[in-house]
C-alpha cells in the first residue's frame, strides 16, 4: 500500500514536470510551445549566419594572360598587437595594397616572401597585390602553382585550356570561356594553354543545386519561410488547409513546337538505355519540355539519380538544360548533336 | 489555437535540418566537374590535332588515349564510383598534355602568331584604379585621376579597333601613372599613420594600468617601475618605432606578471589543502584528549591557529593589495604558523601516546 502511494506521488510530480505525457496533457503543456519556437527560432536563424561568418578569410587568384597574377586575401587580425605577420605568395611581390576594415591604408614591409604589416588595431585586412612567380611557361603550356593555407578561388585566364590539375575542385563555373574554379587548401598544379579555337559554346556552368554553397539554401528556407507564412495566413483564415504544389507544371502552350520527335531520337541512338527512353518519350509527349522536378516525380528517382540522367542525355546532345527561377527546365533539342 | 505554433515548430526543425545537413550531392558535383573540364579539354585539343597536316603518332596516340580515359571518367561517374573516376580524370588529363605537346612542336606558328589578350589586363587595371580612387577618398588626398582615367578610355578604344600593338605604350603609361599614385597615397598615409598608432598605444595603456595593479597585488614592484615608465613613454610617444619598441617591452613584463599569477595562486591551492589536512587530523585527535588536559590545550591553541590561518588566507583572497608584501607574508607569516600548528599537533600525538 505504501508503495503504491510513493509511485502514485511519483506519477503525479512527473505529470507536473514533464512535457510528453499523455496526449490529454500535450495541449496543456503547449503553452510553452511559444518560448520554444521562439528558442528555435533563434538557433534557426544562427545556423546560416553562423555557418557563413565561420569562415573569415578569403583568398582568390586571378590569372592573366600575360601569366601574372592577382591575390586578394582578406584575413583577420588581433587588434590587440601593433604589428602582423603574413606570409605572401610568390617572391617578387607587386602593386601591394594593404587597407583595414574602415579602408584606410597599412604600412608593410616585405622580406623575401613575408609581409610584416603594421595594424595598430586594425582587426581585418585586406592585402591585394601581384606577382609573376605563380605561373612558369614551358613551351606553349602555362603552370599554375600554389600551396594555399585555405580554401580558395582561381580565374584562370579567358580562352585558356586545362591540361593538368592535381587538385580536385569543389566547384566550377564557366562564363564567357573563362573558368572559375573553387579549390580546397593544398598544393595545386594546374597546367593550361591558350586555345586557338574561338569557342563558340560556352561551357555550361554546373548548377547550383547540386553544389554545397550554402546560399542555396538560406534560398531554400528564404522560399520555405515564405510558404510558412503564406500556409500561416491560411489556417488564420480557418479556410481548408489545401497542399500547394510546388513546382508548375510548363504550359504545353509555353512549349516549344519544334522538338525531336523520340523516334527520330531511337534510330538515331539505338543503344539509349530503357530509363532514358522512357525520360526521353515523356518530355517528347509534354510537348517537348519539362522541369527537372517533375521527371523526379513522374519516374519517383532521387535527385541525384534523375541529375545523372539528364546530365547523360545532355551529353548526348538530345536534350539541354536551362535554368528558370532557380528550377531546371529540361529540353529536347531541336537537332540531334553529335556526343 | 495551438496550431500556429505546432506548424512553426515543425517547420522551423525542416528547416534547421536542411540547413545544418551536409549535401550529399557534394562528390557527384565534383565529378561532373572533372567530365565538364577533360570534354573542354578534348574538344580543344581534337580541334588543335585537326589544324595541324601532319599529325605525329604521339599526339594522335596520347589523344586517343585521353579520350578513352574520358569515356572511363563518364563511365565510372555513371556508376558512382569516385575513386576509379578521379584516376581516370587524372590519367585523361596526362595524356591530354602530353598530346598538346606533342601538337605544339607542330603547330606552334599558330600558337606564336596568338596575340595575348589584353582585354584581362584592361580589366585588371581598371579595378585597380577603382581600388586607388576609394583609398584616395578616405585619405582626403585630392589626387587628380583625370589623366589616367583618359589613358584607360584609350586603351579601351585601341582594343576596340584591334590597335594592340598601338596599346601596348597606353597600358605601359596606365601601369606607370597607377604605380605614382599608389606611391603618392602611401606617401600621405604614412603622415596619418602616426595618430593611428597614437590612438592604439592609448588603448593598449589602459591594459598596462590593470596589468600595474595586478604587479601591485603580488608584490612585483620592479615591474611596476618598468610598466609606469613603459606607460608615459607610450602616452609622449611621437613616433610608431617607440610605440612598437614599448609594446614589446610591456608584453615581456605581462607574461611576467602571468606567470606570477600562476605560481601564486598554486601556492595558496597548496595551503588551503594543507590546512584542510592539518584541521582533518586536529578533528581525529579530538575524540581522544578528553583524558589529557596538556594534549587538550595544545588542541585549541592549534584549532585557533587554524582559524587564523584561515582568516590569513581569506585576507589573501579579497585584499591582496593592502599588502605590502604578498609573496613574503605567505612564506613566513603564514608558512610559521603552520609549522607551529604541525608541531603542536604532533604534541598532542605523543601526549595522547603517553597517557594511553
Amino acid at each position: 500500500m505504501k508503495l503504491q502511494q510513493i509511485v502514485a506521488q511519483k506519477h503525479q510530480s512527473l505529470e507536473k514536470e514533464i512535457l510528453f505525457v499523455r496526449s490529454a496533457d500535450i495541449l496543456s503543456a503547449m503553452v510553452r510551445l511559444p518560448i520554444v519556437v521562439m528558442g528555435l527560432v533563434l538557433v534557426a536563424l544562427c545556423a546560416p549566419i553562423q555557418q557563413s561568418l565561420a569562415s573569415s578569410r578569403t583568398l582568390d587568384f586571378t590569372i592573366y594572360s600575360d601569366g601574372s597574377t592577382h591575390i586578394f586575401y582578406e584575413l583577420e587580425a588581433n587588434p590587440l598587437e601593433p604589428e602582423f605577420t603574413v606570409e605572401l605568395f610568390g617572391q617578387v611581390i607587386e602593386n601591394v595594397t594593404i587597407v583595414d576594415e574602415e579602408g584606410f591604408l597599412l604600412s608593410y614591409e616585405i622580406n623575401a616572401n613575408v609581409a610584416l604589416i603594421e595594424t595598430f588595431g586594425a582587426s581585418h585586412i585586406t592585402i591585394d597585390y601581384d606577382t609573376q612567380d605563380l605561373v612558369s611557361k614551358t613551351g606553349k603550356i602555362w603552370k599554375f602553382s600554389v600551396d594555399a593555407p585555405i580554401q580558395y578561388s582561381l580565374l584562370i585566364p579567358k580562352d585558356s585550356v586545362i591540361v593538368e590539375m592535381s587538385n580536385f575542385p569543389i566547384s566550377m563555373q564557366v562564363d564567357n570561356d573563362q573558368s572559375y574554379l573553387i579549390l580546397p587548401g593544398g598544393l595545386t598544379n594546374i597546367s593550361y594553354y591558350f586555345s586557338t579555337l574561338a569557342s563558340t559554346k560556352p561551357v555550361q556552368a554546373i548548377p547550383e543545386e547540386d553544389t554545397t554553397d550554402n546560399s542555396l539554401a538560406m534560398y531554400a528556407v528564404v522560399i520555405a519561410a515564405a510558404a510558412g507564412i503564406a500556409a500561416l495566413v491560411a489556417i488564420k483564415k480557418s479556410k481548408p488547409s489545401k497542399v500547394v504544389e510546388p513546382s508548375v507544371v510548363i504550359k504545353k502552350e509555353e512549349a516549344e513546337s519544334q522538338h525531336l520527335d523520340s523516334e527520330t531520337i531511337f534510330q538515331a541512338k539505338p543503344d539509349l538505355r530503357d530509363d532514358d527512353k522512357e525520360i526521353i518519350n515523356f518530355l517528347s509527349a509534354n510537348g517537348g519540355q519539362a522541369y527537372e522536378s517533375e521527371l523526379r516525380k513522374k519516374f519517383l528517382l532521387p535527385r541525384t539519380t534523375m541529375w545523372r540522367a539528364v546530365k547523360r542525355l545532355e551529353r548526348q546532345g538530345i536534350i539541354e538544360i536551362v535554368k528558370k527561377d532557380l528550377q531546371n527546365i529540361v529540353k529536347l533539342k531541336s537537332k540531334l548533336e553529335d556526343s | 489555437m495551438n496550431k500556429i505554433p505546432i506548424f512553426f515548430l515543425l517547420f522551423l526543425v525542416t528547416s534547421m535540418a536542411f540547413v545544418i545537413t551536409p549535401n550529399v550531392a557534394h562528390a557527384d558535383s565534383q565529378l561532373d566537374i572533372l567530365i565538364k573540364i577533360a570534354l573542354n579539354t578534348k574538344e580543344h585539343i581534337k580541334a588543335d590535332i585537326d589544324k595541324v597536316i601532319d599529325v605525329t603518332k604521339e599526339a594522335s596516340e596520347q589523344f586517343d588515349e585521353g579520350v578513352k580515359e574520358t569515356d572511363l571518367l563518364i563511365k565510372t561517374t555513371e556508376e558512382g564510383d569516385v575513386v576509379s573516376a578521379r584516376q581516370h580524370f587524372i590519367s585523361a588529363m596526362i595524356a591530354f598534355k602530353k598530346a598538346s605537346i606533342a601538337t605544339d612542336t607542330t603547330s606552334d606558328e599558330s600558337q606564336k602568331a596568338l596575340i595575348p589578350d589584353r582585354s584581362q589586363t584592361i580589366k585588371k587595371y581598371e579595378t585597380n584604379i577603382k581600388k586607388l580612387k576609394v583609398i584616395s577618398d578616405r585619405l582626403k588626398a585630392n589626387i587628380d585621376f583625370e589623366q589616367i582615367d583618359q589613358l584607360l578610355a584609350l586603351a579601351k578604344t585601341n582594343y576596340a579597333q584591334g590597335n594592340f600593338e598601338q596599346n601596348e605604350q597606353t597600358l605601359s603609361n596606365i601601369s606607370t601613372d597607377g604605380s605614382e599614385i599608389h606611391k603618392l597615397l602611401y606617401e600621405i598615409s604614412e603622415q596619418n599613420k602616426i595618430y593611428r598608432a597614437q590612438h592604439f598605444a592609448k588603448k593598449h595603456v589602459e591594459r598596462i594600468d590593470d596589468l600595474i595593479l595586478q604587479a601591485k597585488e603580488i608584490g612585483l614592484y620592479e615591474t611596476v617601475n618598468v610598466l609606469e615608465q613603459s606607460r608615459v613613454q607610450l602616452l609622449q610617444a611621437n613616433s610608431t618605432q617607440i610605440i612598437k619598441q614599448q609594446f614589446k617591452i610591456t608584453i615581456v613584463y605581462m607574461q611576467k606578471v602571468d606567470h606570477a599569477k600562476e605560481a601564486q595562486q598554486n601556492k595558496f591551492l597548496k595551503l588551503k589543502v594543507i590546512i584542510d589536512s592539518l584541521e582533518n587530523n586536529a578533528k581525529k585527535l579530538s575524540n581522544d584528549v578528553e583524558v589529557n588536559s596538556a594534549a587538550s590545550s595544545f588542541l585549541d591553541r592549534a584549532f585557533n591557529l587554524i582559524e587564523d590561518v584561515r582568516s590569513d588566507l581569506k585576507d589573501l583572497e579579497y585584499a591582496p593589495t593592502t599588502l605590502r608584501d604578498y609573496s613574503k607574508y605567505i612564506d613566513l607569516t603564514i608558512g610559521n604558523k603552520i609549522e607551529s600548528i604541525k608541531e603542536m599537533l604532533i604534541k598532542v600525538e605523543r601526549l595522547i601516546y603517553t597517557s594511553s
